[in-house]
């Protein structure tokens, strides 16, 4: 009795004991965050914040703390301190240990993931703030090499490797940007797959997340096996309607100009390579002294000389190009239905007249529970995007021209030849009025999904999700462009429209069953992919007149080509995914894809990929509860397969069958129908393998100040699909087949420290490394090498080295004049590039003196990213490297154009060069680079960037309130402000790349506004 | 709706879905080829008509931007573009490797000719309704390009494997045969094709028997010269040239012979057509851009014609008697400006009208104040390489291939030529009768042949017998055939390649380079790598 009195009498006092708090919750841009829960600490008792992010609790009067916890944020005990009505800002998790992250066909904490798998959320993206979505992933986590292949504006050209190329192939995977083997990873929008990105704008990409480890790209079996970038785009948030705008305006400056010529130096330049002519002939005794000009230049070239014509090409095409974005996005939604939806418009000017891009997004989503079983929800992607290449002559011209030619005539009008006898290279400021060269798209991507749970924890999805883009490229060449040269006959038009339509069908059934301390979840997907490409193109040429441009194809008097292409591939696949957690400490996952890949041989179509995963959160093992050094350690182990249709390796539709192609011949004046066989047919063609073990470790030190995490990983690729050469005795040059064997082997570590965190100040930084080492193991038959070009590389596939390495003779520095008889044994002279005699044989030939001089991947890469808040500024910063690479420089192969010809010598390189009175090794002689100098030609492309520099205010909240304005941050950034790096060409990203079609290399600087209301 | 419903609604509804999925769905879709079991009687038709058109796409380039470097390049009357200093392979003979770019381009563009032979003949008994007159023409002309491929393979490069059916699987084990078995299979394939084509085809630019002898004859007089000729080889190749002179007599001048209007001439035996069609033209004719600098670059001359790169020798200019028609009809002394100019030349003001003087190459050379004194530019004969302030090399032009419709174009895309290749005409048909009856002792009746030839380009006085020998032919067959035929080919047959190159070749005389292991190109380093090693190197390289 005393007893139940006693207990009576608390309970009525303690309910007599509470009081009432109220609150509002913000984010750290201080928007108000609604579904954050609150939780009366030690007890169950606890609410939501409402959609305004208010909240109201009662309390016991004597508790101290309530805890709030959202998705996303940092769970923060507030000490009540007797206050009652509370304004509490949650700040962002840096770990993001609760963030969701996408795995395909599902998701998962980021705590509970059990592969290799990194994210750049939107926050990163809206951050690093560039133009196009490839460039916001480069250097932002480890192990995702991007390089950009392509300077001019809107250009899709990247190479993007995720842990080093695994298949060996030859041909070139970015337009003209130089060889990078490999291929790019699989890109997931979505859930619709996409080989580029380009469509995308930064700002509505919500996150990134990238499976690196053959477990978390097994779910996407044959597509995985270059790793898959999964990108999930802004979706709709319950909570009253939230108003998004942000916009910049700014310019582009070209820099990083390599050195030549100017005026004077051209004609001492001249002068150095009639001598280097006389001494490659031996002749050492010629001197510029006897150099006479009127042999090699014009009597025109004399009297500019005379006149001090000294023009500066470079300079007269360089324009600044104007840049600016403006995205709006809305998004809101009850607890039935929520809907997000955006416009954009980007446009992004070059460096050199004509080149631009313009780009309009118009996006929308909405989802809806129509019963408590069912769900709908539609989603909307457009893009609309025009992007002029403008000249691929103007830059080249600019470098090949001498400085002694006139740009202008002596009324001020544009000349055409700058020097009358140079009928080759025009005037590059023509090439902006008469070079068109323009394509126009539009892509929609779109989706409808139902989702059935017809009982608790089972869900039904199958989701059908087109891709449309129509394309059309229209070329026009008017008289004066380069190529046309002054030829009416040669005006050309050119129009090419393509068509392409694919789809995705996914029907995925999701089981979730926890029972006590088992938690199993469940996923099969059955999906289907379907992709058709039509073609049709139509050149026409002479043409009376400049101003139909293309529009007016009949008006040509000359049909060059008219042609129509089909292709069309499919693929299916039934795959299943276990979950299973025990204890929530131990993660297992199982994966198993069957896959069926049209392009392959009947009868091998089909292959199984499995993959297991397993992790072990340490963390939570009591034993790790008293120690205070780790804050988070968690092991994760996963061995999986996944598999390569062989379109990294050039296999395309119908390929692996012998068939009838048609041409045309002309018998008797007439046009004949002609027959000829395709290729040899492989019936035997198959999958190509990647088998890939992974172990990675998840760490956080002194309370998180100090987290990230080592990943360590041997990839193995077998039957590796390959357009294998044949002697062309047998009238084919190759055949596809499963040939060849590589491994990488590689470690990525990231780290996030928090410097400083005090009172108004904080400073996080965000560092990434990896270094990949790759490795050819076998090659078909008994072969060891393979030799290849690809843009005047020389390049080796050899057992036991990487993928991609250089071989060529060993630069071994310049012959000087006092070594003229050892060079005589090697039938050089001095002044040229002397190689090693690498089996001492007084010869170089190219079966013993040619070596792995290099690799075109880089030996590691990593990146920096840096941000410090003081008060309402932000300061941030990102720093990106590549190391250890080399390749054949198109700008010092093209240092010294036409040095056996003085009387055609283009503008050259201004580098200290090899003369006799300048005995260096840097250069050789002008006029004597002797039969080995493309030796010096392979550089170095190592660089250091820095991706931005940024500044930020946000308005205080007196003024906001004021205006009714949730958040406004103005900002200033400069984009790719700086480079270090020893190349000295144009841009070492693309130093491959062939200098047609070519662009600079530019810093953007930029200010803006982030407005949400 | 009840719980156990939505359950059933739901699993019927992935059901239905799972239950679409069949092999069909992964079925290639093909609008662009047609299968091979396929074939009709027309499909042997265009089989054949393959064979003629890759013959003549490689015959016109080998692949873009490479022309016609094995045929005369490197030889006494063609040379490369430059000034006399620095290497080459292919003209010098220095530095000449298996990994020759052109050697290995050449050797599988013979291959595919060979290939595409073989699938027209493996598959004519495939191929029902086929009328056996077809099928033996259809052969027969199959065998005829066959034939000249090997021809031209084992001249450059002696003995290659001899595959003779189509192949269906990847194979890499060949072994080279002997040039003698080449030249069995060469002479036996010719034979076949003389037997089953027509004599006159109906159809302009087919192979007629006379093609076949022509071909025929030039395999007989070359094998005539090996250790293992057949006795009767000169004979043979007298005799069968003679039936082509008989069936196709001489155009009465060479300027009538080469001219545009009227390329269809009885001389003619076998041409490769192009025409104005763009489909059936394929990469176009691109004779008309052999021999040319870059005459453009100076005062008065517009960008009409791009060249080639090679150029003929000082000493090719130098073989032509005064009166010799054959120099104004293959090549211009004279540039004629095709746009107007005021300016200086030769240190003097000029004005330059269309039509006017822009350039002169006399045939004896000018005095520096007769120079001085012109109103355009003078390049005396000695001076046709070396630095004159505008380009490095400057030579008459040839006109010989001129298609003068046809707009300015880069060597690297199609060429657009439209005009007829000659490939055999009886003006050769003379010069092969000639050196087999020379090589038969003959030198008499070699003496009419030439004299006969050398009449219709108004060199009257007959040939003595005497004065006739292999060098005499050689310089005959460089006046009548530069740019048509096979210099080296010839150079090669009549055991003349090194001491012609080093006599008359500057850049190659110059360096000193060429032996005898020349006398075979370098088998491509593809071959011997993809082959596992079962094809072999010539001996040198």
């Amino acid at each position: 009795m005393l007893v139940f009195a006693l207990f009576f009498g608390i309970s009525l006092s303690s309910w007599g004991q509470t009081q009432q708090i109220t609150g509002v919750v913000f984010d750290e841009n201080n928007s108000t965050i609604p579904g954050v829960s609150i939780v009366e600490k030690g007890t169950a008792n606890g609410t939501i914040t409402d959609i305004n992010g208010k909240f109201t609790i009662r309390v016991q009067k004597t508790s101290q703390f309530l805890i709030f916890s959202f998705v996303g944020f940092e769970t923060q005990e507030i000490n009540l301190d007797e206050q009652t009505s509370l304004s509490v800002k949650m700040k962002p998790a840096v770990i993001g240990l609760d963030e969701v992250v996408a795995i395909g066909y599902g998701s998962v904490k980021k705590s509970d993931l059990t592969g290799s798998v990194s994210s750049i959320d939107h926050r990163d993206i809206e951050q690093a703030n560039k133009v196009d979505a490839i460039s916001a992933m480069q250097g932002q986590t480890a192990g995702v090499v991007v390089q950009r292949t392509d300077n001019k504006p809107g250009a899709g050209g990247f190479n993007i490797r995720i842990r080093g190329a695994s298949t060996i192939n030859s041909n070139q995977t970015a337009s003209q940007g130089g060889y990078n083997p490999g291929s790019n990873p699989l890109f997931i929008v979505d859930g619709v797959f996409f080989d580029d990105i380009s469509f995308l704008n930064p700002s509505d990409i919500e996150s990134m997340n990238i499976l690196k480890d053959a477990s978390a790209t097994a779910i996407y079996g044959s597509r995985g096996s270059s790793g898959v970038v999964i990108i999930e785009t802004k979706k709709g948030k319950e909570g009253r309607m939230k108003v998004n705008y942000s916009n910049y305006f700014g310019f582009k400056q070209a820099y990083h100009l390599p050195s030549i010529q100017d005026a004077d130096g051209y004609v001492q330049y001249l002068k150095d390579v009639v001598v280097g002519n006389e001494y490659a002939t031996g002749n050492l005794d010629y001197s510029t002294d006897d150099v006479d000009l009127t042999k090699y230049l014009s009597e025109e070239e004399r009297k500019n000389i005379a006149d001090g014509v000294n023009t500066d090409w470079v300079d007269l095409i360089l324009v600044k190009g104007f840049q600016t974005n403006h995205t709006i996005n809305l998004t809101g939604g009850n607890d039935k239905t929520v809907y997000s939806a955006g416009l954009a418009y980007t446009r992004d000017e070059g460096t050199v007249e004509g080149e631009d891009f313009s780009r309009y997004n118009v996006r929308g989503n909405l989802s809806s529970d129509l019963t408590d079983w069912l769900n709908l929800s539609v989603s909307n992607y457009m893009t609309f995007a025009i992007q002029n290449t403008g000249s691929w002559e103007a830059f080249r011209s600019a470098y090949r021209l001498k400085p002694i030619g006139r740009a202008y005539n002596d009324d001020g009008s544009l000349r055409y030849y700058p020097i009358a006898k140079e009928t080759q290279i025009t005037n590059p400021l023509f090439e902006a009025d008469n070079i068109t060269k323009e394509t126009k798209y539009l892509q929609w991507v779109g989706d409808i999904a139902v989702k059935l749970t017809p009982v608790k924890n089972l869900t039904i999805t199958s989701k059908f999700s087109p891709n449309i883009k129509f394309t059309r490229y229209g070329e026009y060449r008017g008289l004066y462009s380069k190529s046309v040269s002054g030829n009416s006959e040669n005006r050309r038009a050119q129009v090419n429209n393509y068509n392409y339509f694919s789809y995705t069908w996914d029907n995925i059934v999701n089981y979730k069953y926890n029972t006590g301390d088992h938690a199993f979840e469940l996923t099969t997907v059955m999906s289907r992919y379907l992709e058709r490409d039509e073609e049709y193109k139509v050149q026409v040429r002479n043409f009376t007149t400049d101003s139909y441009l293309f529009y007016n194809l009949d008006a040509g008097l000359n049909i060059k080509d008219v042609s129509s292409d089909f292709e069309k591939q499919t693929l299916e696949s039934y795959t299943g995914r276990i979950n299973y957690s025990y204890k929530n400490k131990y993660l297992f996952t199982l994966t198993g894809r069957y896959d069926g890949s049209s392009i392959l041989a009947d009868g091998n179509k089909w292959a199984f990929f499995p993959s297991a995963a397993f992790a072990w959160k340490i963390m939570d093992e009591s034993f790790m509860q008293d120690q205070t050094i780790f804050s988070n350690a968690k092991l994760r182990l996963s061995y999986g397969q996944t598999g390569s249709n062989g379109e990294g390796g050039g296999l395309g539709p119908l390929a692996t069958q012998s068939l009838l192609g048609s041409s045309a011949t002309n018998i008797n004046g007439s046009a004949i129908s002609t027959a000829y066989v395709t290729g040899l047919a492989n019936e035997d063609l198959t999958w190509e393998k990647t088998t890939e073990i992974n172990l990675g470790l998840d760490f956080g030190f002194l309370d998180n100040k100090i987290f990230g995490s080592v990943d360590v990983y041997n990839r193995k690729n077998t039957d590796i699909i390959f357009y294998v050469p044949l002697p062309t005795v047998t009238g084919f040059a190759g055949t596809y087949d499963n040939v060849g064997e590589s491994t990488n082997k590689g470690i990525e570590i990231s780290l996030t420290t928090v410097n400083i965190d005090k009172g108004d100040f904080k400073w996080t930084t965000n560092f990434n490394f990896a270094s990949n080492k790759n490795e050819i193991d076998k090659l078909y038959g008994e072969l060891e090498d393979i030799t290849y070009s690809v843009q005047s590389s020389d390049l080796i596939h050899r057992v036991g080295e990487a993928i991609g390495s250089l071989y060529y003779y060993e630069f071994d520095g310049i012959w000087q004049l006092d070594e003229a008889d050892e060079a005589a044994v090697y039938g050089q002279t001095p002044g040229q590039v002397k190689v090693k005699d690498l089996n001492n044989d007084g010869k170089i030939d190219p079966d013993d003196d040619r070596k792995v001089i290099g690799q075109v991947t880089p030996k590691w890469t990593g990146g920096i990213t840096s941000t410090m808040n003081y008060k309402n500024f932000d300061f941030s910063f990102s720093i990106l490297t590549s190391q250890g690479n080399k390749i054949y420089s198109s700008f010092h192969g093209n240092a010294f154009s036409y040095d056996d010809n003085p009387s055609r010598l283009f503008n050259g390189y201004d580098v200290d060069y090899w003369t006799p009175d300048n005995p260096t090794n840097k250069w050789y002689q002008p006029g004597n680079g002797g039969s080995y100098q493309n030796a010096i030609k392979y550089r170095d492309i190592s660089y250091t960037k820095i991706g931005y520099i940024t500044l930020g205010y946000k308005l205080p909240r007196s003024i906001l309130d004021r205006l009714h304005i949730n958040n406004l941050r103005v900002y200033g950034t400069v984009q790719n402000p700086f480079i270090f790096t020893d190349y000295d060409g144009w841009d070492p990203e693309n130093a491959g790349r062939n200098t047609w079609g070519g662009a600079f290399m530019s810093r953007t600087f930029l200010a803006g506004i982030n407005v949400n209301f | 709706m009840k719980y156990i419903n939505k359950i059933i609604i739901g699993l019927l509804f992935f059901t239905g879905l799972s239950l679409t999925g069949c092999d069909s769905f992964l079925e290639e879709e093909n609008y662009t080829s047609q299968s091979v079991e396929s074939a009709s009687a027309e499909t042997f038709d265009q089989l054949v008509a393959y064979v003629y058109e890759i013959s003549r796409e490689y015959t016109t380039h080998y692949a873009s931007d490479l022309y016609y470097q094995l045929e005369d390049l490197g030889t006494d009357v063609v040379t490369r573009n430059s000034l006399i200093s620095g290497t080459s392979d292919i003209n010098d003979y220095v530095n000449f490797h298996s990994t020759n770019w052109a050697t290995g381009v050449y050797w599988s563009n013979q291959y595919e000719i060979i290939a595409a032979a073989n699938t027209a003949i493996d598959n004519a008994d495939n191929i029902e309704d086929l009328d056996e007159s077809t099928k033996a023409i259809g052969i027969g002309e199959a065998k005829f390009f066959r034939a000249m491929a090997y021809f031209n393979m084992v001249e450059n490069y002696g003995g290659v494997p001899l595959v003779l059916n189509q192949i269906t699987t990847a194979e890499t084990n060949y072994v080279r045969a002997s040039e003698e078995e080449v030249y069995t299979q060469v002479v036996q394939d010719l034979k076949d094709a003389l037997s089953s084509v027509e004599e006159s085809p109906e159809e302009y630019g087919t192979v007629s028997k006379d093609a076949v002898r022509h071909l025929l004859s030039k395999v007989l007089l070359t094998r005539g010269y090996k250790d293992f000729a057949e006795s009767s080889d000169f004979s043979d190749a007298a005799s069968y040239a003679e039936t082509v002179i008989s069936n196709h007599p001489l155009e009465s001048t060479f300027a009538e012979l080469t001219d545009y209007d009227n390329q269809r001439n009885d001389e003619v035996i076998f041409a490769y057509l192009f025409g104005s069609n763009s489909t059936s033209r394929g990469w176009g004719n691109s004779k008309h851009m052999m021999y040319k600098f870059r005459f453009y670059d100076y005062h008065g001359l517009s960008r009409t014609v791009q060249g080639l790169g090679p150029m003929p020798t000082p000493f090719y200019y130098s073989l032509f008697e005064d009166d010799d028609e054959r120099a104004e009809s293959t090549f211009s002394r004279v540039l004629y400006c095709t746009e107007a100019y005021t300016g200086t030349i030769n240190g003097h003001s000029v004005t330059m009208a269309v039509g006017d003087t822009a350039m002169y190459f006399p045939k004896e050379a000018w005095s520096e104040d007769k120079i001085a004194s012109a109103d355009y530019v003078v390049t005396n004969p000695d001076d046709y390489i070396g630095n004159d302030g505008i380009t490095d090399v400057h030579y008459p032009i040839f006109n010989k291939f001129d298609d003068p419709d046809i707009a300015f174009i880069q060597p690297d895309q199609e060429t657009s030529g439209e005009r007829d290749m000659v490939i055999m005409r009886s003006g050769e048909a003379y010069l092969i009768a000639a050196e087999a009856y020379l090589k038969q002792s003959n030198a008499t009746k070699a003496a009419e042949y030439l004299t006969s030839l050398r009449s219709r380009a108004g060199l009257t006085t007959a040939v003595n017998a005497s004065d006739v020998d292999i060098d005499f032919i050689l310089d005959e067959r460089a006046r009548e055939l530069t740019g048509e035929v096979s210099r080296w080919m010839d150079l090669k047959r009549t055991n003349t390649l090194i001491d012609r190159v080093l006599a008359h070749n500057p850049h190659a005389a110059y360096n000193n380079k060429i032996d005898s292991h020349h006398l075979l190109r370098p088998i491509p380093q593809d071959e011997i790598d993809n082959s596992g090693g079962s094809i072999t190197q010539n001996d040198g390289y």
